[in-house]
């Protein structure tokens, strides 16, 4: 019996490895012209609208990325994020990120404007962009 | 009702409306439209004096409790007009100088981002004197369910018609911003008009992880006329006391004002402090506010409790015309008049917020308000005494 655990307790890990494998990870993204050395703290500042020196993008909600993303460089509740940039919209001194429908879109507001900076599943990103954090799933 | 025309307001209002049910259509500029609102109920355990959200309202709550002190809906519409210009408007229908709702339009300017940290807008924008001064109406970005009348009762208007400049920058681990204002205010309701002209402040934020400082300065030149203050100044010009007369006329009066504010903001604690000062020539008492809230974010729960103060540091009687006889009533009057603006009052509160849904929040608040006198209480009848118990729930929504 006690072998047996161990056996099925060893089959769980190494299934749990291949979904890890299977589900991307979340990278943080910006124009492959863009010179920014912007560091993970600025870019939760940038995405809660507290630092101006990037345009930030999002994905619209239900996605994964957008959860990862949010949960672990941001480190904010919803309400948190959406109360700080409430304060900034109503006051007409910043405009709150852009909901972009995809991945694929992200992709390409982010190539255009070198001041853009995005997040997305790794399997989206192509020559255009350059992956500045990696997000690691679970 | 501020100076801009409630036609002409509604009008602007429409044709925002109207553009941004056009965005369809490619060939217009990008529109942003959002919207807040909070749904309010308070009650209070008197039936001798009413609670105010602040001195522009005329209206407040008492024992029979009442839906108009806190509840809002305010719509804004943002017309990117070039990659440099943009037009904001937002439209709001709240209580103000009246009993009703009625629809006014706080902001209305068009802004240039000359650089990505520098923008200029010119219109009305809100009166940046408080640390929560620019989002004090959207329930749903502040902790509380109201900014404390004790501190943000201070002033009374909240809009500022002219130009200001922004500029935010980052530095490192800090998060800067400063902004330098010009302006006028106009605020016309019942019986008086009051004119706040030269408004001119600055003010600046440094923001380093979960720790904001912000101070700000601002000063302005007030007039005020009403047929009461007319009629007391003639008397007591006509009893003799000319010079009295004359440093009570309620016309170019300068009025000053200091702020400090704190905030300190993280996953759990959530703590914010104001130090206030407004000292007022003539007629206006010069006052000190304070206020602290505290919080404890738990998930979707958030307990808080709030202290807040304010302070005359300015003579509350003069002395100037003797005490007895036909004199007596005159020498009252003056006191009614330099009492007129700022209270003694105290408040303690304790509430919680929930954060029911994305974008909604439900919030139960308790105050225990002490004046002294009236306090900053309205509508108050003979025999009022506090302190007062006020109990508030509401329901703030950003979209």
């Amino acid at each position: 019996m006690k072998r047996s655990s161990k056996t099925m307790i060893a089959a769980g890990l190494v299934f749990a490895a291949v979904l890890q494998q299977a589900r991307a990870d979340v990278v943080v993204i910006v124009s492959a012209q863009s010179t920014t050395t912007i560091t993970a703290s600025e870019i939760s500042r940038v995405y809660l609208g507290d630092s101006n020196t990037m345009t930030p993008v999002d994905i619209a909600n239900p996605s994964r990325a957008r959860r990862e993303f949010y949960t672990k460089v941001v480190g904010k509740a919803d309400s948190q994020v959406k109360a700080n940039w409430s304060k900034l919209v109503f006051t007409g001194k910043a405009s709150a990120p852009k909901e972009l429908p995809s991945g694929e879109d992200v992709v390409k507001a982010v190539a255009a404007d070198p001041h853009a900076i995005g997040y997305v599943d790794r399997s989206f990103v192509n020559m255009t962009v350059k992956v500045i954090l990696t997000v690691k799933s679970p | 009702m501020y100076r801009f025309p409630v036609r002409a307001a509604a009008a602007s209002f429409m044709l925002a409306l109207a553009l941004a049910s056009m965005r369809a259509n490619a060939a217009l500029p990008p529109i942003d439209v959002s919207g807040f609102g909070t749904g309010g109920f308070v009650v209070t355990d008197t039936g001798k004096a009413e609670f105010g959200r602040a001195q522009e309202q005329t209206v407040g709550a008492n024992s029979e409790g009442d839906v108009g002190v806190d509840s809002l809906f305010a719509l804004q519409g943002t017309v990117h007009l070039s990659d440099m210009f943009s037009a904001t408007v937002q439209g709001m229908v709240r209580r103000t100088f009246n009993t009703g709702f009625q629809l006014d339009v706080p902001v209305f300017f068009v802004k240039a981002e000359l650089t990505r940290d520098v923008s200029v807008r010119v219109g009305r924008i809100q009166l940046p004197v408080f640390m929560s001064s620019d989002y004090r109406q959207v329930g749903y970005s502040n902790t509380w369910v109201r900014p404390p009348i004790e501190v943000y009762g201070q002033i009374p208007f909240d809009s500022d018609d002219g130009a200001d400049i922004l500029y935010r920058k980052t530095v490192g681990p800090a998060d800067i911003s400063a902004q330098v204002f010009y302006g006028k205010t106009d605020l016309n309701f019942a019986g008086a008009a009051i004119q706040s002209r030269k408004n001119w402040g600055a003010n600046a934020t440094v923001t380093v992880g979960p720790l904001t400082l912000r101070v700000g300065r601002s000063q302005s030149s007030f007039t005020s006329r009403s047929a009461t203050v007319t009629q007391l100044l003639t008397a007591v010009n006509a009893a003799g006391f000319t010079a009295l007369a004359n440093r009570l006329n309620p016309v170019n009066v300068p009025f000053d004002f200091t702020d400090f504010g704190l905030s300190f903001d993280d996953t759990h604690l959530t703590v914010q402090g104001e130090i206030t000062k407004a000292t007022g020539g003539g007629f206006l008492a010069s006052t000190d506010g304070q206020y602290l809230l505290a919080g404890y974010r738990v998930r979707k729960f958030t307990p808080y409790a709030i202290y807040a103060r304010q302070k005359v540091t300015s003579a509350r009687t003069d002395t100037t015309i003797p005490r007895f006889g036909a004199l007596l009533p005159l020498a009252l009057g003056v006191d009614q008049l330099i009492n007129s603006v700022g209270a003694d009052q105290h408040s303690f509160a304790a509430g919680v917020r929930w954060d029911v849904h994305e974008s909604v929040d439900l919030k139960l608040q308790v105050d225990r308000v002490s004046p002294e006198g009236n306090g900053l209480f309205i509508n108050v009848r003979p025999g009022f005494r506090g302190p007062v118990t006020v109990a508030s729930m509401t329901l703030d929504f950003v979209f």
